[in-house]
């Protein structure tokens, strides 16, 4: 296949790679193979071969990043290898930082291609100046990138094609500056290079250095002029390069520091987001002793290239990669001894300087120097991410909030009941619930910012409307106050009505209570009362912010709490208290303004889910998590064990997965085993594992975030119907079954241990085994030993945790009396057992 | 017979032709090579090269007078960096060395030259450097010294 062939085969596969999924073909546009002179770049392939798609935004769209080379410069600048380091230890990486920006979700990775006129001034007519306008404008235009500013990144001359052309000497430079939301610059001469000035000294047509005053030049003239002369018909990498540089000497004049070409620019214009990443050599045991003396101090060499001065001017935030070289034989060889004897760590000991100016620090290679391109990854991912969506997590010792699948702002300490207020911008937890100092902590979703506010013994918080937060204080008043901080209004006392249960504890002389508040919508507040003594019984309210209120509910405790992304519906999980974080078994769904409630019982509930019409003997449904989608469903994660009787183990028979309410009957959407889910848009969701890892999961691709998690949260936002979660659903496992000879053998070992230590012999009848739902059963007859007595007996053996075990008997009746029993096994053993 | 003197003639006044044109050539060519015009690339000249000798002999002579210049406070022999470089400048040699210029190590690049040198005298033992060399202002001047060490 010719190269232009295999060119397009590739650009193929990326067009087809990114044509978006059919559930988000309305909105979204596919990156355009080719957009002026910047190109998609084609996909690196994987460590495993594998090539990477194309992830868009949560709006289906993407951000374009333009990658700029610098002069005499290609595209290839950036798909090299990320080999070099500032570190005597060198990467181990296949990929390049082209690569590693293609793997970032919502990038569109273009270079932009101007070799043919690289070596020319960029800002003459028809250079680099010119095709950069072409291809912004072109980006600028296209469907798939509305709503996303282009980011760039360029090496050397291409931050300064990227800074003309936001100027206002480009061509519409005013209005690109609004387009561009930020620029990385690696190594950009922005005050000129030294290259003109070797040049000026070096070229054979030089005469006279004149007076150079700058000691760093100086140096730099010294070093090469000396490497030049070593590297004669020597062919060694670091030769090539300084051949190359050489060989670069005679055209560079315009980047002379003050040159009329440099002079004509402008700076970069007010509000552009920029960072300036450069590498440098530092020479210790400096260059040019004199004699007896030794060169004081050491030298800043810059990339050899451009000066660190130059490449870092501004008053932007910068990062610099040094390298350190030491131009002492005899300093070396001691380094090496020390190294030897781990007196010194390697990477303490500077490099012999003999060609390392033209190794890792050196100019041309600072698009694959693993410092720098870390660096700049990290911008741009941190830029990409903010475009991303938002949700907090709290965790075992830290509360989080998460930027797509980055960490934005951790704050430390060991909180509960993490809440976002309803504008979004606060997330509020509990720290030291029910102490003295308890306080409500915020942090600002913006910035990170900390705010402390005493809440009086409070043990939990609930969002107030727009930006407060309420909690109840020690004594059950209700408190408000704003989340950036400041003190809290006067508290209010609750008036909540004396219901009959109130009047019956009274009266049973139970007159303490703990009063909770669980959630806030509409400016009304979920409120449980649970008397002492009587912990089963707990009442429910909404409050008011006076502080007056409507009896809700009287059954069961509530357990987790969920409030619709607009705020018009609660719902809660309620039922008796079955372990830490667990509710069993209701689901209440109220209407705040109406003081209305549905409740989804615990049949309801049950039948919703996976065995419907039977029950294990003891089985326990548990809501462990609670939350309404931006697609207006209420979603849960529920889970159920059984208890098996006769071993004492419990046995899970639902483990937790994820469940959406359909009217009244839960339906599955991903079998998990999961903790937690939280859809945040069409095609991104936060998932916490069983083991309570957070992922953030792109189209089924996880990112890491977080480890012991115990709850995910999402601010209130505008709902969208298609961010809708999905996954493998939960499927009924095939029934384990006993044919009847294998019924007679597992029956007759079992009960061997069953009647007192007789061995005794089962064998079913001629109606055989009867299964359903991990039961299997038989009429018998139960012969005792060798004496030959039997008598007749039905026999229920249970399939739990991998294994057969004895149920029930007509003699030993664990599941209580007949009746009982008759109510708890499932319905085709019951003709089995001569139940009516 | 006139015909073959005819022959002859034009052979004769062939040669003559060319034997003029070759003198011309050879009074119009130059007495000796002349120093090739210099190219607009880094280039590393030897002592061998057209026009390099007398560099050497002028850096040589630079390099033998800077014990005098040292003792005497001559700063003139640095070039402009290194007096920036360097504060004092008076230790540089020790009093009463030599130094002696090893001419066939000369390489030139630009303005940009080094040769290797031999340091005597003082209290210490001779000890080599390579001597870097900057033609700055319209003479050559000392830019630096490596020292030539063995570990």
């Amino acid at each position: 296949m010719s190269r232009p062939a295999a060119a397009s085969a590739a650009l193929l596969l990326v067009a087809a790679l990114a044509a978006p999924p059919a559930a988000h073909a309305a909105a979204d546009a596919a990156p355009p193979r080719e957009c002026g002179t910047a190109r998609l770049a084609d996909p690196e392939r994987g460590r495993d071969g594998s090539i990477p798609g194309l992830r868009p935004h949560a709006d289906g769209r993407f951000t374009p990043v333009l990658l700029v080379h610098g002069w005499n410069g290609s595209p290839e600048t950036w798909s090299q290898p990320i080999t070099y380091s500032t570190l005597p230890n060198k990467p181990s990486v296949n990929h390049s930082l082209l690569g590693n920006l293609q793997g970032l979700a919502g990038a569109a990775v273009y270079t932009l291609d101007y070799h043919d006129v690289a070596h020319r001034w960029f800002a003459l007519p028809g250079a680099g100046g010119e095709l950069f306008v072409e291809a912004e404008n072109c980006l600028a235009g296209q469907e798939a990138f509305q709503g996303h500013k282009t980011i760039v990144i360029a090496h050397s001359m291409g931050g300064l094609v990227t800074r003309w052309a936001v100027s206002d000497a480009a061509p519409d430079g005013a209005q690109r500056r609004g387009r561009i939301g930020l620029v990385v610059t690696l190594g950009t001469p922005y005050e000129g290079s030294w290259l003109a000035e070797l040049g000026t000294s070096l070229l054979d047509t030089a005469t006279d250095i004149g007076a150079l005053r700058d000691k760093r030049v100086a140096a730099l003239l010294e070093v090469i002029h000396l490497l030049l002369v070593q590297c004669e018909g020597v062919d060694l990498p670091g030769c090539r390069e300084l051949t190359k540089l050489a060989d670069q000497l005679a055209t560079v004049r315009a980047f002379v520091p003050g040159s009329p070409e440099l002079a004509a620019l402008s700076g970069w214009p007010a509000g552009m987001r920029v960072h300036t990443l450069t590498s440098r050599t530092v020479l210790e045991d400096a260059a040019g002793g004199l004699f007896a003396l030794r060169s004081p101090g050491e030298l800043d060499l810059g990339d050899v290239v451009v000066g660190t001065d130059s490449a870092t001017a501004g008053d932007f935030p910068e990062r610099i990669g040094e390298c350190r070289l030491t131009m002492s034989l005899l300093r070396n060889w001691v380094n090496d001894r020390l190294v030897d004897t781990g007196r010194l760590a390697k990477i303490d000991a500077p490099s012999h300087m003999f060609l390392g100016l033209f190794a890792d620090c050196f100019h041309v290679n600072e698009a694959r120097i693993i410092q720098l391109t870390n660096e700049a990854l990290g911008i741009v991912a941190d830029e990409l991410a903010a475009q991303g969506p938002l949700y907090a997590y709290r965790a075992v010792g830290e509360l989080g909030i998460v930027r797509m699948d980055r960490v934005a702002h951790r704050v430390r300490g060991t909180f509960v009941d993490a809440q976002f207020t309803d504008d979004g911008r606060y997330l509020a937890a509990v720290e030291r619930a029910g102490r003295p100092n308890a306080r409500v902590v915020t942090i600002s979703v913006a910035d990170g910012h900390r705010a402390d506010l005493p809440c009086g013994g409070c043990t939990s918080v609930a969002p107030a409307g727009q930006d407060r937060v309420a909690w109840l204080d020690r004594a059950g008043k209700l408190v408000q106050a704003n989340a950036a901080g400041g003190p809290g209004s006067a508290p209010v006392a609750l008036r909540l009505p004396k219901t009959a249960e109130f009047t019956e504890h009274q009266r049973q002389g139970i007159t303490a209570s703990t009063v909770r508040i669980h959630a806030g919508v509409h400016g009304r507040f979920l409120v449980s009362r649970q008397y002492h003594e009587a912990t089963d019984t707990t009442e429910t309210f909404l409050v008011d912010a006076d502080g007056s209120a409507e009896a809700l509910d009287d059954n069961g405790f509530v357990g987790a709490t969920a409030v619709t992304p607009g705020g018009t519906k609660l719902a809660y999980a309620r039922g008796y208290q079955y372990e830490a974080a667990s509710a069993d078994i209701d689901v209440a769904v109220v209407d705040p303004d109406k003081a209305t409630r549905t409740v989804v019982d615990s049949q309801q509930l049950a039948a919703g889910i996976y065995h419907a019409g039977y029950g294990p003997a003891g089985e326990v449904v548990a809501v462990h998590d609670l939350w309404w989608g931006y697609d207006g469903k209420l979603y849960a994660t529920i889970g159920s064990q059984s208890f098996l009787p006769w071993t004492q183990d419990m046995e899970t028979v639902i483990p937790k997965s994820l469940w959406r309410l359909d009217g009244q009957r839960w339906v599955s959407v991903d079998a998990g085993p999961l903790l937690a889910v939280r859809q945040l848009t069409r095609s991104t969701k936060a998932v916490v594992t069983a083991d309570g890892t957070l992922y953030t999961e792109t189209d089924g691709r996880g990112v890491k975030v977080a480890t012991k998690v115990e709850a995910i949260l999402v601010p209130p936002r505008a709902g969208d119907p298609q961010a809708a979660p999905s996954g493998k659903k939960l499927t009924r496992p095939k029934e384990p079954c006993l044919s009847k000879a294998d019924f007679n053998r597992t029956a007759s070992r079992l009960g061997s241990g069953i009647f007192e230590g007789s061995k005794v012999t089962v064998t079913a009848d001629r109606a055989g085994v009867t299964c359903q739902g991990g039961w299997a059963g038989a009429w018998t007859t139960i012969a005792y030993g060798s004496t030959g007595v039997g008598r007749e007996s039905y026999v229920i053996l249970r399939y739990g945790n991998g294994r057969w075990s004895w149920g029930v008997d007509t003699y030993w009746q664990q599941l209580g009396e007949p009746t009982e029993m008759c109510q708890q096994i499932p319905p085709k053993l019951k003709p089995t057992v001569h139940c009516p | 017979m006139p015909q073959l003197r005819r022959h002859v003639l034009v052979a004769i006044i062939g040669a003559v032709l060319a034997a003029a044109l070759g003198v011309g050539v050879w009074l119009l060519w130059p007495a000796t090579a002349a120093p090739p015009a210099p190219t607009n690339a880094v280039v590393v000249r030897k002592p061998a090269d057209p026009g390099e000798q007398a560099r050497i002999a002028a850096v040589a002579e630079l390099a033998e007078r800077l014990p005098a210049a040292v003792a005497r406070g001559d700063t003139s022999v640095w070039s402009a960096a290194t007096r920036e470089r360097f504060a004092d400048l008076s230790a540089t040699l020790p009093t009463g060395s030599t130094v002696t210029v090893d001419r066939a190590t000369w390489r030139r690049t630009g303005a940009v030259a080094s040769v290797e040198v031999t340091v005597a005298g003082g209290d210490q033992a001779p000890r080599r450097y390579t001597l870097v060399v900057v033609h700055e202002d319209g003479t050559w001047r000392v830019s630096g010294t490596f020292r030539l060490e063995q570990p």
